[in-house]
């Protein structure tokens, strides 16, 4: 329920009122009578309507403005008469939120709505409208997330085939602190809709974005491989120096070789690689100094995983 | 508050310089960046980081800060605790993170730097 | 408490927030200057206060599911790390108040730490 409130929210400030608003209008034009409105407002079920002189709006009828006409006696007499001059409008390009607090604020029913480039008028906003549209778009959303989500969840159970793996890679550039990490947090998002279980996404996540920081801090880049399969998530991060002198002291809380630079950047507190063996169900390293370093990360999804498990 | 009531009231463990705990704290500085400390930190604050290495003692000489607090239960580094004994810097150890100590700390009434 | 009511409290500025990231209910807060400490946690905080202001504070927030980022300070934010913000979905707050103080104000209105690495505490 969290997430659709969050979503309607977001939405109110997405949608445009151009989005929702109803275009197919009918209009009046002033000299028109207050009996010819009623017919009109009886016979199409609405609640209001825009008066136009030329192209030019220059009110607004309701169905309030009749009620009080009928009440005053129903004297027939000009629209222009009995109707809000001059009344106050939303533009179509305006976010959604925007028309809520008007429609708060005012207590009115419904606003013309203009277009911002033409100064025309391009539709009418009421609140029925408003609420119809964020439904839509909130029920369309929806499906189409869990519609990828199930989709992605279901792949391997849709495919058949002796062995069946998806295959990810990412090449990491080294010393580009801005972009490090990107491969990691987009890695994240690929596993949600995969269906994979959330505690094995957030450990996995960890591992892999502590082993792309090391890629950008220490090595001149490399490449991170993800391999998907119904029993497993494998990751290897793969470079091409400078390797690891003494992978024992590496593997400590605290040992670092960090420069200055990187310990002000807030990394290289010697936490990286225990971090990853800390999050990971298995984990190898094989570094050869002036060659490069391999390590290998694997999550257990099938059988074995243990749902709160780290190693 | 003197730095030795801020011990005894956060039960802090004292690894260096016990001998100079009867110094009136007023300010604190949290921070895990040398840098930072070095330019910003002001005499006689108290000083909460994660970090534990040396280097740590040379910015409270300078910066002449009443003492260290090292959070997370983590240890000084051995050269970090003989150089804070020559240099009778008191180094304190607490369990609790940055942000719960720091939270005690001001209600007990020390203030941010 | 609210985010919308820490940005009351510290004072601070929205950098990147919508109204409705800006309602979440928030009840734990790491403060810390290195990522890997925070990664290292057994518990995920709602919210990082750090003095760091690069694009990795918010990368860390979204890996590891933190709400929202507090930079103290007042420390000049990169538009790129605003949009990085909006495109993981991570509030972005800035305060010109010190890391202590934005510390001590949170706890005083019950905002509490989560529990720090348990590697940490045997080093």
């Amino acid at each position: 329920m969290d997430v659709r409130y969050a979503k309607t929210q977001e939405l109110l400030y997405e949608l445009k009122i151009a989005e929702v608003m109803r275009r197919e209008l009918n209009t009046f034009s002033p000299v028109m009578t207050m009996s010819e409105l009623r017919d009109i407002l009886r016979d199409h079920r609405i609640s209001g309507v825009p008066v136009l002189e030329g192209e030019e709006l220059v009110g607004i009828v309701s169905i309030e403005d009749l009620i009080r006409w009928l009440s005053a006696g129903g004297e027939d007499c000009a629209i222009a008469a009995e109707m809000t001059k001059k009344p106050e409008c939303l533009y179509a390009d305006q976010p959604l939120v925007h028309a809520i607090k008007r429609f708060d604020e005012s207590g009115f029913g419904r606003f013309p709505v203009i277009d911002r480039a033409t100064g025309k008028l391009a539709g009418i906003l009421t609140k029925g409208k408003l609420m119809e549209g964020v439904l839509r778009k909130l029920e369309s959303e929806i499906e189409e997330e869990e519609l990828r989500r199930y989709r992605a969840s279901h792949i391997f159970e849709d495919i058949t085939a002796d062995y069946k793996e998806i295959y990810l890679t990412y090449d990491v550039p080294g010393k580009d602190f801005d972009r490090a990490g990107s491969a990691s947090t987009g890695m994240k998002r690929n596993l949600k809709r995969l269906g994979i279980h959330p505690d094995i996404i957030h450990r996995l996540a960890i591992a892999s974005y502590e082993a792309e920081m090391n890629l950008v801090i220490y090595t001149d880049g490399g490449v991170m491989e993800f391999h998907i399969s119904p029993q497993e998530v494998f990751l290897r991060v793969k470079d091409n120096g400078p390797g690891i002198e003494d992978i024992e002291k590496a593997m400590q809380t605290g040992y670092s070789t960090a420069a200055h630079w990187v310990r002000e950047l807030g990394f290289g507190a010697g936490m990286g690689l225990s971090n990853i063996n800390k999050c990971a169900d298995k984990m190898e390293i094989d570094s050869t100094p002036g060659i490069g370093t391999t390590l290998k990360i694997r999550m257990f999804t099938g059988p074995q995983h243990k749902p709160d498990g780290g190693a | 508050m003197k730095l030795a009531e801020l011990v005894e009231k956060l039960e802090l463990d004292v690894r260096t310089g016990a001998e100079s705990l009867d110094v009136d704290v007023t300010n604190g500085y949290a921070s895990d960046l040398l840098s930072d400390v070095m330019a910003r930190a002001n005499e006689g604050d108290v000083w909460i980081t994660l970090q534990t290495h040396q280097n740590i003692v040379a910015v409270a000489v300078m910066k002449s800060l009443a003492g260290i607090i090292l959070v997370n239960g983590r240890e000084p580094e051995e050269a970090a605790v003989d150089k804070a004994t020559a240099e009778a810097i008191p180094i304190m150890v607490s369990g609790l993170s940055t942000f719960d100590l720091v939270g005690k700390l001001f209600e007990l009434g020390i203030k941010g730097s | 408490m609210r985010l919308s009511e820490v940005v009351d409290l510290l004072p601070a500025r929205v950098v990147y927030g919508t109204d409705s990231l800006l309602a979440a209910e928030i009840g734990t807060a790491a403060a810390s200057d290195l990522m890997s400490d925070i990664l290292a946690r057994v518990e995920v905080p709602d919210i990082l206060l750090t003095r760091l202001n690069n694009t990795q504070v918010v990368r860390t927030a979204s890996v590891f599911g933190i709400k929202a980022v507090i930079v103290v300070r007042g420390r000049p934010i990169d538009p790129k790390i605003a949009e990085l913000a909006k495109q993981e979905e991570i509030v972005l707050l800035s305060t010109e108040s010190s890391l202590f103080e934005s510390c001590g104000k949170l706890y005083s209105n019950g905002v509490r730490s989560t529990t720090p690495t348990e590697d940490a505490q045997q080093a």
